[in-house]
């Protein structure tokens, strides 16, 4: 009797201590959080937001560098240095420049990797908004949204040929908030990328609003990515709707003075600012050292003669603001314009950081203008280009070549911001630097290669002409 | 109802499971007090006892002193055997010869006791000298050996399990006691690590078997799972250790399920002798340790290197400079100034003893090292373990562990070792007042780079490790053949360490770090052992649950006012912030049946259910088992023999697994770790994609084994063969990069490792004055990629060594170099088809592309083919010897320490490189240097890193340590009233012989690589052991 008693008292207590196990095998994770956990709230809204512009500019290939050096490499507005000691942080004057870029360039792997990296992020943002009851998911999704909508349409300025010029060329792989992980999904043409991120752009501006300021997406930057978009692809009449909705907004406006205009350039404070990755002093980036490095003596580009004779260098506000005399080559000058000093740290030869101003007011009347134009309304292009031109302390417009000006201002006021490469592009044209190198109109060059890893991992199409 | 009677069980017995740190620190502290007044009552019982003593001493008069020699059955006499009176009153042990004495009065009942041997008792009437000769407990020395869960004899075991000698532990000079494991244990890969006083060394044992995971043994201490972080995570002092098995194979590993995959290593710790007095045991030590600068005479001098720059063409602007320069006449030793040598010292003394019913062990470390780098440490340890007898089922025990660790580790500090390498010798490094300069010139500028003496002295830097951990152990005894077992375990550990540069140096700068983790292990064994007739039969079940959390904290700051505060909160820019938290859990069920036919046929049988928070929800379980049988060949075939006088053969066959693969990677989440901000807020995103069917690795272990001992034992040792195959290895697959990852972590592939390991003890030599013993152990192994589940991608973990299916594990993946081009100046690289390429240097025109596109995967491993070591020890009278020749050979290492010394020409340089090419049809063995003459500092690449220019051949043979020692004779000591004194002297890594340049080849990665870290260090020490 007694040993059964002991038997039967060991017995429940084995039983006893292994039962309530499930706290100890089933964790959740302290220092990082589920999709589902962190997008409860407004606030974890905000933050995944922010966490996709974080990302996004995280690295030199995405939108801290290469968003830019990538588009200016390949145009005609610069001529690289022959000094062997002149360079460029991320190695474009080497890898890109030259024009023989393959599907290897680490630039080009790495914006391709960073831009889908962030898609994923933005998907993961919308899939969750469409399923949430917060009362305000709408903002967040249609800034999503909109984000997404910039994404691919970079993809496609990059990895594409002009929408323009072929419509059922392949694009990029276009990624859903449905699409599972694993899903491979093939090159979706430009007509249907240009689609998609238009019918992104439509859903998101019925949804955002503008309380943002210009460091996120707000309305207007999605109307006038619309307008962008639009004029891209010779849809004239809503481009100009569109351009006119985001000028709607009192926030922002031309400036119209010298020391405004340096303002812009050097400190990153204007109202001409609609969209920008922000970049904070405490960051590492170094965007202020994009084209130029003058603390370090740097100058691994000079303008090319072809847009310093655009300008009228006496009354032309942008001259001064723009460029530079170089100091070691005399009658050259270098790109000043993306070389701002707000975090400039010459002493510790540090070059510090610029915000990378993504979508700006004058842009707007460019693309009215030529909208215009396009709609067969001179006078209504005239109108707009003349407001640019005033405020960059030009007359009006009196020649009788409106169409050619209207590019010539277009090359003038966006120099360096990237718009030099999709405008040859969509035009169908080619370009002959003075060192001789070039590409031809409609050149396989302008699309740049779908990178070899993504080839090999989920057998895409390479881009002809690699 | 259910959920609240077995919390309040669990409480009452101390088991709680809850998971709130508060807690977990009450569970502590009451087994700290519980401790702390067991130690109490223990003290007071042992004056009592002593006084006792002292009664009786002075008040029998028939008292006598008899002396005597206890010898085994050979003749042979035994050192250590316990000799107790009447089972309490007194106690005593035999000395070096075998002999000793003790006080009796007629009547009394003498013990001899020692491990291995029958326990022999005899009645004193009038003898004065005794000859006694102990038996072994069976046929042959039968020792009880270490394994999972219990002990088992020698001779029923079935698994490979190496119990080491912990003689050997007195062997190291290092703080770590795991850097006497050394060459000592066949298959167990130990190499010495440098990086500061204690950090322990790192341990591979049969080969590589993860690619991402750990691959380092997991520990058990006292029965209790330290921490996954190793040896590293607990202080442990090497006189405080009883006894050490190294579990290896399936059969012993399997029952220790998911995370006995790289091999156990168990540790029991001593406790103090029932019916034993005081026992005091000191220990001290006082050693110096050196650093090899020889590598100085392959730099080059000051005007060397004035020359080597000139024509580099740094002073083509600037002659003045040069001129100035060359006229200072400097000639630097770096390595003078940054290197020191080492003092270290350790001492420890430690109390044991104990009644019928109770015994104790207490004991207090102190080590003390000035290390070459400046550095300072102190450690404390202490520990205190107490058993008692609660009626007479239950046996309680305690034990509690606490070490603290401070160090200012200057080695972190301008990098001494590296700039001992490559600082220029032409600097000037002190102003005229001696003081070291802030700014030291470097290429053809100067004062950018800072003095790393000027900011050595200008940094604070400190570091507090504190560990404690405690254990209880209940064990109660139905009946004879049952009983049952409860341990609950417990280790926390903080660390803390900050170091502030001073304001003067760069404006301030302050990095701060802070951590702790806390482990608890909960154990509930069921142990029954029956015997019918011939039939053997032990059973063990259990269940175990382990819970484990870890806690940290890392600021870096920049920018104060002042040195006079150096906190977070006075720095004007916080540029990381950066806090971790993270826990993991598992429960288990386990059994083992282990089935003995006569002693000489064994079976055992082992199962074990893990379940585990680190898995994905589709594979939460898995189940481990072991199969593994012996026989005793001697018992049939060799009883008569005269030359066998044992063989067993051994086989098995398993599973293990390894579930170290990171808390949570099946989950795709938002992370906070790695710091990046949008619009001056950090801010979170996904770091990686989600895969649910993540499962742990799996390893699947055969082994067969010999156990031999011939000619009376005299040549002894095992063989065992092994093949350890492990599958479902993780790692990282490539994604498309459209995914929006690189890469997601899978189980990938699999690994074969099988080898061969031999050990082998000779007596060569013994008689009443002298002995001589060699213990020679070679293993062999070779690992080899079976699969991966991406065949056309190479797995390139980290460094230059790769996995490749076919190929063996961490091949080296680099060019193949074939010399300088005479005609263009560059390195030439060879194809697979034999085509040469020129590796074109220049900044413009560099084709590194297609230089890394002629890498291949070589038939060169980092991980050694054979390893192993010879220990032979002597003993002549009083005086012993031992010494180790510890080797590894059959790796290769890429020797970036080389590459620095080529490719830095505004650094220090090696001599060679003067003779690098220069001109179209030099023949040199150096390409043309490339110098950026804008940015000198900023190393230009002049060969390609990953070749095998680099590629040294890693094989060492290293006298790794030797100890004499003398033993006072025992009627001197005891005049001054020592039971033993032992006085010795000792040196480590005396010798190497390597083909590795300037570095400690031991300080070669798994991922194959070597840089400027350390050079071999020699020890010299002396000490003294002293029992009273």
């Amino acid at each position: 009797m007694k040993t059964n008693i002991k038997l039967l008292f060991a017995a429940a207590l084995l039983a006893l201590y292994s039962g309530c196990s499930d706290d100890i095998i089933h964790k959740q994770p302290l220092d990082e959080l589920a999709p589902a956990t962190l997008l409860q709230t407004e606030s974890g809204f905000r933050s995944a937001l922010d966490g996709v512009y974080g990302l996004m500019k995280q690295d030199f290939n995405g939108y801290s560098f290469s968003i830019y050096t990538i588009p200016e490499a390949i145009s005609d507005d610069l001529l690289a240095s022959s000094d062997p000691n002149d360079y460029s942080f991320d190695n474009s004057v080497e890898s890109l420049y030259p024009l023989t870029y393959n599907s290897a360039t680490g630039a080009i792997e790495g914006f391709w990797r960073i831009s889908y990296q962030a898609i994923y992020n933005v998907n993961t943002i919308i899939k969750q908004a469409r399923s949430s009851s917060l009362k305000n998911k709408d903002v967040f999704l249609g800034e999503a949204l909109g984000l997404r909508a910039l994404l691919y349409y970079n993809l496609y300025r990059f990895y594409a040929p002009a929408y323009n010029t072929n419509k059922t060329a392949l694009a990029v792989p276009y990624r859903f908030e449905t699409d599972a992980l694993l899903t491979i999904k093939p090159r979706s043409t430009t007509q249907e990328v240009i689609g998609y991120v238009l019918a992104d752009l439509k859903e998101a501006a019925a949804l955002a609003n503008n309380t943002v300021n210009s460091y996120r997406i707000s309305k207007t930057a999605i109307y006038a990515l619309m307008a962008r978009v639009y004029h891209e692809t010779a849809d004239y009449k809503n481009a100009v709707l569109n351009a006119n909705l985001a000028l709607a907004d009192s926030r922002y406006k031309l400036d119209n003075t010298l020391s405004a205009l340096e303002k812009e350039w050097d400190k990153d404070e204007s109202n001409e600012i609609i969209f920008r990755i922000r970049f904070e002093k405490t960051e590492t980036a170094q965007t202020a050292a994009l084209l130029a490095i003058p603390v370090y003596s740097s100058y691994p580009y000079s303008v090319s003669d072809d847009l310093l004779n655009l300008y009228d260098k006496n009354k032309d506000i942008r001259f001064t603001v723009y460029f530079k005399n170089h100091p070691f080559i005399k009658g050259s000058y270098y790109p000043k314009k993306q070389a701002g000093t707000r975090t400039t740290n010459a002493a510790a030869f540090d070059p510090g950081n610029i915000d990378l101003k993504l979508i700006r007011v004058p842009e707007l009347y460019l693309i009215l203008a030529e909208s215009y134009l396009h709609e067969n309304s001179n006078s209504a292009a005239l109108t707009n280009l003349n407001k640019l031109r005033n405020a960059r302390g030009l007359g009006d417009y009196s020649g009788n070549n409106l169409s050619t000006e209207i590019l010539n201002e277009r090359r003038r006021e966006l120099a360096f911001e990237g718009f030099r490469f999709t405008d040859l592009k969509r035009l169908g044209l080619g370009f002959t630097r003075t060192d001789g190198t070039g590409l031809p109109a409609h050149a396989d060059r302008f699309a740049l290669p779908i990178p070899q890893t993504e080839i090999d991992r989920s057998g895409l199409k390479p881009n002809p002409g690699y | 109802m259910k959920k609240m009677t077995s919390k309040k069980v669990r409480t009452a017995l101390l088991f709680s499971l809850k998971t709130s740190l508060k807690k977990k620190l009450a569970a502590l502290f009451l087994i700290a007090s519980v401790l702390d007044v067991q130690s109490g009552n223990d003290s007071k019982k042992l004056k009592t006892a002593n006084k006792q003593v002292v009664t009786i001493t002075h008040e029998i008069s028939n008292q006598q002193k008899i002396h005597g020699i206890v010898k085994d059955h050979t003749g042979l006499p035994l050192i250590g055997v316990t000799i107790v009176v009447n089972d309490k009153q007194q106690a005593t042990t035999t000395d070096f010869d075998g002999k000793f004495e003790i006080t009796v009065t007629n009547g009394d009942v003498l013990s001899f006791s020692f491990l291995g041997f029958k326990t022999k008792k005899i009645k004193i009437t009038d003898q004065v000298l005794l000859h006694v000769t102990l038996e072994p407990s069976t046929k042959e020395l039968d020792e009880l050996i270490l394994v999972g869960y219990g002990k088992t004899s020698r001779n029923k075991i079935t698994g490979a399990v190496t119990k080491v000698d912990t003689k050997v532990l007195q062997n190291t000079q290092n703080v770590s006691f795991a850097d006497a494991l050394i060459g000592v244990v066949p298959g167990l890969f130990v190499q010495e690590n440098f990086a500061s006083p204690d950090a322990p060394p790192s341990i591979l044992l049969r080969g590589v078997g993860s690619i991402s995971a750990s691959t380092e043994p997991m520990i058990v201490v006292d029965g209790v799972q330290m921490p996954r972080s190793g040896l590293g995570a607990f202080s442990l002092n090497a006189a405080d250790i009883k006894e050490i098995s190294i579990l290896k194979d399936a059969a012993s590993t399997s029952i220790y399920g998911s995370k006995g995959t790289n091999g156990v290593i168990i540790v029991t710790t001593k406790r103090g002798n029932r019916n034993a007095g005081l026992q005091v045991s000191f220990n001290t030590r006082l050693g110096l340790k050196k650093a090899d600068e020889s590598f100085t005479n392959d730099l080059m001098n000051g005007s060397q290197k004035l020359d080597y720059e000139e024509s580099l063409g740094f002073y083509k602007s600037n002659p003045a400079l040069l001129q100035k320069r060359r006229n200072s006449n400097t000639d630097v030793n770096w390595a003078d100034l940054l290197l020191k040598n080492e003092i270290n010292r350790e001492n420890d003394i430690s109390f044991s003893g104990g009644s019928d019913k109770i015994n104790y062990y207490t004991s207090v470390t102190y080590n003390n090292v000035e290390n070459i780098f400046g550095s300072h440490y102190k450690r404390y340890t202490a520990t205190t373990r107490v058993d008692f007898d609660w009626g007479t089922r239950f046996k309680v025990g305690f034990s509690g562990n606490f070490g603290n660790v401070n160090e200012e580790d200057k080695r972190t500090i301008g990098s001494p070792f590296s700039n001992a390498f490559l600082l220029n010798p032409w600097l000037t490094v002190f102003d005229e007042n001696g003081d070291p300069l802030r700014l030291l010139d470097v290429g053809n500028s100067s004062g950018i780079p800072y003095n790393p003496l000027y900011v050595r002295d200008n940094t604070n830097v400190s570091a507090n490790r504190k560990n404690i951990g405690g254990s209880v152990n209940l064990t109660y005894t139905p009946f004879r053949w049952l009983s049952l077992n409860g341990v609950l375990g417990a280790n926390y550990n903080s660390t803390k360490s900050s170091s502030f540069e001073k304001v003067i140096v760069n404006g301030g700068v302050l990095s701060y770090a802070n951590g702790d983790n806390n482990n608890y292990t909960g154990t509930l064994t069921a142990t029954i052992a029956k015997k019918f007739k011939k039939h053997n039969f032990d059973i063990v079940m259990g269940n175990e649950f382990n819970e484990y959390e870890t806690n940290s904290l890392s600021v870096f700051a920049r920018d104060f006012n002042s040195d006079a505060i150096q906190t977070i909160s006075a720095a004007k820019t916080v540029s990381t912030l950066s806090e971790r938290k993270s826990h993991a859990g598992s429960l288990s069920y386990f059994s083992r049946l282990n089935y003995s036919f006569d002693n000489t046929y064994n079976l055992s049988l082992s199962c074990r259910r893990d379940g585990s928070s680190r898995f994905g929800d589709n594979h939460k379980y898995a189940n481990f088992w072991s199969v593994g049988t012996s026989w005793n060949i001697h018992d049939d075939f060799f009883k008569e023999s005269m030359h066998v006088s044992s063989l067993k053969l051994r086989a098995s066959i398993g599973t293990s697994g390894n579930d170290f693969i990171g808390d949570f990677a099946s989950q795709s989440l938002y992370g906070y770790r790695s710091q990046i901000n949008y619009a001056g807020s950090a801010v979170p995103y996904l770091t990686r994609g989600e895969n649910a069917d993540l499962t742990w690795e799996k390893n699947n272990n055969k082994n067969i084994g010999l156990d031999y001992g011939l000619f009376r034992n005299r040549i002894s040792g095992t063989i065992d063969y092994y093949i350890r195959d492990t599958k479902d290895l993780l790692n990282s697959k490539p994604l498309p990069l459209t995914s929006g990852f690189t890469e997601l972590i899978s189980n990938v592939g699999d690994f074969r490792n099988e080898g061969i390991e031999i050990s082998l003890h000779l007596l060569n030599f013994r008689n009443k004055h002298f002995s001589w013993t060699s213990d020679f152990n070679i293993a062999f192994n070779k690992g080899t990629v079976l699969s991966l589940s991406n065949e056309k991608d190479l797995l390139i973990n980290s460094g230059s060594t790769v996995f490749k299916e076919g190929s063996a594990i961490r091949s080296f993946y680099i060019t193949d170099w074939a010399g300088v081009n005479p005609k263009t100046g560059f390195n030439q690289y060879r194809s697979k088809d034999g085509k040469l390429t020129d590796y074109n240097t220049n900044r413009t025109g560099s084709n590194t592309n297609e230089i890394n596109g002629l890498r291949q995967v070589v038939n060169k491993t980092s991980i050694p083919k054979y390893h192993g070591g010879l220990t032979n020890t002597f003993q002549f009278r009083n005086l012993d010897m031992s010494f180790l020749i510890s080797y590894a050979g059959g790796h290769y290492v890429l020797n970036k320490g080389i590459y620095n010394l080529y490719n830095n020409p505004a650094f220090n340089q090696h001599v060679t490189v003067a003779a690098a090419w220069k001109n179209p049809g030099d023949q040199a063995d150096l390409a043309v240097r490339q110098v950026y003459l804008a940015r000198p500092t900023s190393a230009m690449v002049s060969d390609y890193k990953a070749s095998s220019q680099f590629l040294q051949d890693a094989s060492y043979i290293k006298w790794k340590n030797i100890t004499l020692g003398y033993t006072l004779n025992k009627i001197v000591s005891d005049k001054i009233g020592i039971q033993r004194l032992r006085i010795y002297v000792q040196g480590q890594n005396l010798l190497t012989k390597t083909a590795v340049s300037y570095i400690d080849p031991e300080y070669a990665t798994a991922s194959g690589g070597i840089g400027l870290s350390s050079s071999l260090l020699r020890g010299y020490s002396f000490g003294l052991n002293a029992n009273f």
